[in-house]
Formats: structure tokens, sequence, C-alpha cells
């Protein structure tokens, strides 16, 4: 009797073991990637032995996985020649900005399309990287950081940008690249207290602390912003910011250094506003409109703001790619992409694009006749991205002395 | 009757095959712990010298960058704070379960095991509500005004400090109780008889002699604490980081595999390093058997 039992045993976890090792294909939730599941157990980075070199895997195993899926997955009717997947997973994190993405970018595309939009998890860059290094995709469009959507990171990990089916020109120059597109845009903006003595008219008023005395706010970690930000109030034109000289920055900034009040988020950036425990605050323009709605004194100042972009990209070799750059085209194009201004504060990348009238001016877009920077555009984050390393350690330097 | 018979027959010829080989019946063990442990580690332990080029490059970046040499003294420093800690509150929690009626040894027994069963997260989550600044401590001391401005609670090296002590402390009580109530009692009357007073006893017989029970503790949690991600991460301040966060960073946010797994390298060496140390000191095998229970 006890033989038997331990035969059981062997056997039950000999199954168990088998059924751990093999590839993760079951484990899938979403269903697009369903059918790209079954490829992984040829090729991808779980037979690869840690003997044998991973990192020339990835390619080739995005592309089997791609090439074995295509014809597998199954197919909407065709809306305009080429056949269109049944759903794609997009990345949507839900609340209030979810939701409005939800009404702005995915209904309008299944409307058109007739393909379904499946709301997946935010996808870190580690997650991006992992889902084409094994050819395991989980969504289809994805919202990669600045780093990634540059040459070098951008043609490893991203599906360059069809621009034969987005109107280029429309778009506002810095936000869109060869591997991604602005679904909308944030900026930096200069908000003040408008009860702590006169309001500033420029933002070289930043940094002058005889006409302006009393304490800054900054944001700790966004070293790339807080830079420009001192250099173009020390006289450097917008367009002449590269190559980035960081030097020069921080001597601007020592000259209000002991006034400097770093925050970490947004909304410890707002608290120090709100609370008038800072005069002046270079932070994300909603955050300055929003404590002004919420009845604080307080001012903004659009003169050299500092404007980024919500990029988004598609996994490169993603199976579902053709349908995700229909989807991306539809984001950014002139009837849609201002729909998202309706219902939240980012602004539309498509310069065409009708703004909600009703906060026409909180938009950072709606003053672009005033000095401004695209931070997040290709040349500027492509220089960053090389730079990184030498950029983080002497803003923490100068940071820390 | 028939296929009872195959069955026994079939059953009989594994026994046999069993029999035959002592490794045999090892075999699933051995394959779950290639599979499921040294492959994976050994893939990390590769992509740690590969990636992205191959040789000691990101070894040589780690300790030739202030900020991860900085967060490698943090690990040990607060790891260490933690366990020193856990130690005096440990033993002493152990002194009351050991020398006290066995209703009140059972109801500290409960008190200390029992939150085990709660996930990690959720009471790390609990200690930040009890913790921050509008938290029960400060919201209690303001409203009976001892205080004006909230104390400095959490978001720093204290918080991160409490949190490994309030999940590690069932790991320093379980050792020293269990040597506590190994010690002889006829040792400690001895003394008694000869003339010791109180203070005298413990010093000399019962201390001595429960000290292998801290150093069992003491190490089970500085090893383990080494490790710690949720607690530093929900309790500490973001700037003084753990190596676990920063593997996090490097993996997660940075998508830099090869750098990532080279901090997670350093941060195994660390912990076997740990008890490499230890080792010479005392005989882990023998110290942890002992006092753990385990045979």
């Amino acid at each position: 009797m006890s033989k038997t039992r331990s035969v059981l045993l062997f056997v039950t976890m000999a199954a168990l073991i088998l059924s751990a090792c093999a590839p993760s294909a079951p484990a899938q939730t979403s269903a697009p990637t369903a059918a790209a599941g079954s490829a992984p157990t040829t090729a991808p980075a779980a037979t690869t032995a840690a003997g044998s070199a991973p990192t020339t895997a990835p390619a080739t195993a995005a592309a089997t996985a791609a090439a074995a899926a295509t014809p597998l997955a199954t197919q909407a009717p065709a809306a305009n020649g080429a056949p269109l997947a049944k759903e794609i997973v997009y990345t949507n994190t839900g609340g209030d900005w979810g939701t409005c993405s939800a009404q702005a970018f995915e209904d309008t595309f299944t409307k058109k399309y007739g393909v379904k939009v499946v709301e997946g998890p935010a996808v870190s860059d580690g997650q991006l990287r992992a889902m084409v290094d094994t050819g395991n995709y989980t969504e289809d469009v994805v919202f990669p950081s600045v780093g990634f959507v540059v040459d070098p990171l951008g043609a490893k990990y991203l599906e360059p940008i069809d621009y034969t089916q987005i109107q280029q020109s429309e778009l506002l120059p810095g936000t869109f690249t060869k591997y991604a597109v602005a679904q909308d845009l944030f900026s930096f903006a200069f908000g003040y207290r408008t009860d702590q003595g006169p309001a500033p008219t420029k933002w070289e008023d930043f940094f002058d602390t005889t006409k302006f005395p009393g304490k800054r706010g900054l944001v700790s970690w966004d070293y790339t912003t807080v830079i420009i930000g001192a250099l173009l109030a020390d006289g450097v034109a917008p367009d002449k910011l590269l190559p980035l000289d960081y030097n020069r920055a921080f001597k601007k900034l020592d000259t209000i250094k002991k006034d400097i009040v770093w925050y970490d988020t947004g909304s410890a950036g707002q608290d120090l506003l709100t609370s008038g425990e800072v005069r002046f605050i270079q932070i994300y323009a909603n955050r300055i409109t929003s404590a002004r709605d919420g009845g604080a004194p307080v001012g903004i100042l659009w003169d050299g703001q500092i404007i980024q972009a919500d990029y988004i990209g598609i996994p490169k070799g993603d199976p579902n790619a053709a349908t995700a750059m229909k989807f991306i085209a539809n984001d950014v194009s002139a009837d849609v992409n201002g729909l998202f201004t309706n219902c939240e504060t980012g602004a539309p990348s498509n310069t065409k694009a009708t703004v909600n009238p009703a906060k026409r001016s909180d938009f950072p877009t709606s003053h672009l006749d005033q000095r401004y920077v695209v931070s997040s555009s290709p040349e500027i984050a492509a220089y960053v991205a090389q730079h990184v390393d030498e950029i983080s350690n002497a803003f923490n330097a100068w940071k820390g002395q | 009757m028939q296929s009872v018979e195959t069955h026994a027959g079939f059953s009989r010829t594994i026994g046999r095959a069993l029999r035959s080989s002592p490794l045999l019946p090892l075999l699933p063990g051995i394959l779950a712990i290639v599979f499921l442990f040294l492959w994976p580690l050994g893939q990390m332990i590769y992509f740690s010298f590969t990636d992205p080029t191959v040789g000691l490059e990101n070894y040589r970046r780690f300790f030739q960058t202030p900020a991860e040499i900085r967060s490698l003294g943090t690990t040990m420093w607060v790891s260490f704070l933690a366990t020193l800690l856990c130690a005096v509150i440990g033993y002493i929690y152990a002194y009351s379960m050991a020398n006290s009626s066995k209703a009140v040894s059972r109801l500290l027994m409960g008190a200390v095991v029992l939150p085990m069963g709660v996930n990690l997260l959720v009471r790390t989550f609990s200690l930040q509500a009890i913790l921050r600044d509008t938290g029960l401590i400060n919201e209690l001391l303001k409203s009976i005004g001892l205080i004006q401005s909230p104390l400095p609670l959490i978001r720093n090296t204290f918080a991160v400090s409490v949190g490994i002590i309030s999940m590690e402390l069932p790991f320093m009580v379980l050792p020293i109780y269990n040597t506590m109530v190994q010690i002889n009692r006829k040792l400690l009357l001895a003394g008694e008889g000869l003339g010791a007073t109180p203070a005298r006893v413990f010093l000399d017989i019962y201390l001595p002699l429960s000290l292998p029970g801290v150093f069992a503790g003491s190490l089970i949690v500085f090893v383990s604490s080494l490790a710690y991600y949720v607690v530093p991460q929900l309790l500490g301040s973001g700037s003084e980081m753990f190596l676990s966060q920063d593997v996090s960073n490097w993996i997660q946010l940075q998508a830099e595999f090869g750098y990532g797994a080279t901090v997670g390298v350093i941060l195994l060496i660390l912990t076997l390093g740990t008890l490499l140390i230890a080792s010479l000191f005392m005989n882990i095998d023998k110290t942890l058997s002992e006092t753990t229970g385990a045979k």
C-alpha cells in the first residue's frame, strides 16, 4: 500500500515539474496573444539554455513568433485591404484618465474598424523588453518611456511608425519619433502665489530672488526639466539647448539653491503651492490649474513651459502590429486626438485637433505663441538617453552638495 | 481481479526499480531544484557577465557608482540595525514566554505566530496607516496635545526597521524560545543554592545557555532582511534604496537586465557571504537544527 502511494507521489511530482517547466503559453490571459502563445514552444528564451547566448535570440524568436502567429490569428473582415486582428490590447490603467481615453480613443477605433480594444495593465520598459526578447506579446499598444522611443533602443524594441497612415505635418514638431507618437501632451509650467507679492511676468523671474523673494519648488527626479528650465532662464534659446550644458545650469540653480524645495510627486508639489509653502513652483500645468480651480490664490505663467509627450508605440514583432498601427493612426488623427480634451487635461499632439473650448486656456498647446521647449523631442530624448549616466550623476552630485 | 493483480505487479516493478538505485527517489527533488532554481539562477549569473557586453563591465560599473555603494551600505546597515533590535525585543519576549504559565505562554506564542498568516503586503500597508503623518500614532499624540507637528515616523530608516522587525520577530522569538525551554532548570537551582543573586544566575547561567538561540535567530533575521523589497519600498524614503529595490529599478524601469542581474548576484553574494562568515564562528547545521527543533 505504501509502495503504491510512493509511486503515485512520484508520478504527481513528475507531472507537476513537467507542467511547471513547460513554456508559459497556457498562462497567457489576454486573447490576442493566445495565438502567439503557441509559438514560444518552438523558439524563445525558455529553451535557450544559459549556455548559448540569449542576447542573439530575441530578433529571430520574435520573427518566428510573428510568422507562426499571423496565419493562425482569427481575423475580422478587412476594413480597407489589410486583414485586421479581432481585438488588440491597449495599456489603460483605469481611473478618470482611463475612462477618458476609453471614450476618446478606444470607442472611436472600435466604431471605425469593428476591432475590440481590451484594456491591459501598465507595461514597464523592462516588461516591454521581456515581451520582445521572448516573443510573448501581452499588449499591442504600450506607453514606452522617452528613452525607448529613439535609437538605439527604439529600433530594438518598437515597431517603426508607419507615417503613410499619419498626417505627420499636422503633428506638433518634437512630439513624434521614428518609433512612437504622442497620444497627448503635458507640460511643466510656472505656478505662483498671487498673495505673496507681485506676479511674475517671465520665466526668468523664477530665478530673481531680489525682486521675488520666497521658496521655489522644483521636481526632484526629472533632472532634464530642471536643467532645461535653468538654461532657458540663463538666456539659452529653446533651439540651442544641445549639447546640454548642465554645469551652466547648475551655476544658475546655485543662485536659488537655498530657496529650493524639492518635491517628488505631482500631488506633493500641488500641496506645496496650495499651502503657500512655496511662492513659485515649476510643476505640471494641470496641477497649477487644479490648485487654482480649488480656490487657492494661484496663477499660471506659460512662458518657458517645458512640454513632454505621452508616447505610444507597438512592441517590435507584435503579431497584431498592423491593427495596432491603425489604432495609433486613429489616436493622433485630427478628428479624434482632441476628444481627449473633453474629459482630461492632456493636450492634443495634433495641431489641427479641436480643443475643448471651455478649458482652452488651460492646455499647454494653447500657449505656443510664447517661449516653450518640447523636451521629449527625438533630438533631446536621444541626447539625454546617450548621456543619461553622466547627467544624472552630475545632477545628483550637485544636488547633494 | 485481473486488473488488481496487474496493478500490484506494476507497483512491485516500480518499487523494485526504486530500491535498486538509492538516487532514483531523489530524482523529482533534484529535477525541481535544477529546473526551478539552479537554471534561472545560472541564467541570471550568465546575464550579469554577458549583457550588454561580455566581461566584468557590469561589476566594474557597480563598484564605481557611489549611489550603488550607498545602496549596499544601506542594505547592510538597516538589516543589522533591525536584527539587533529584533534580538533585544525577541529575547525579552521569548523570556516571558518561557518563564510564564502555560496559558500565558500559549497566548504569547499565538500572538507572535498568527500574524505570519497575514500577507506581508497587507501588514506593510497597515504599518503605513499607523506610522504616517496623519496616522494612528501621530493623530493620537496630537489629540492629547503632546506634539504640534507630526513626528517623522515614516519614509525613513526608522520605519523600515520597524517594518522588518514586525515581519521578522517570529523568526527571532521561536529559536530563542526553543533554546530557553531546553535549559536545564536544575542548573539555575544549583546556582541559587550556591548563593548567587537572581541577576548573577541569569548572567552567568541562563544568558550563556540561551545565546545559541539568539545567534541562530539573528542569522535568520539578518539574512532574510537583506532581501526585503516591499517594506523599504512602502515605508522607506526612496532616496535610501535597498539592493532589492535597486534590482527592480534596473530590470523594470531601466530594462537593463544584465546590470539588474549583477546587482542581484551581488545581493546573493552578500547573503552567502554572511552565512559563510557565520559558519566560521558556529556550526550552522547544528545551531539551526537544535534551536529550531528541526532534525
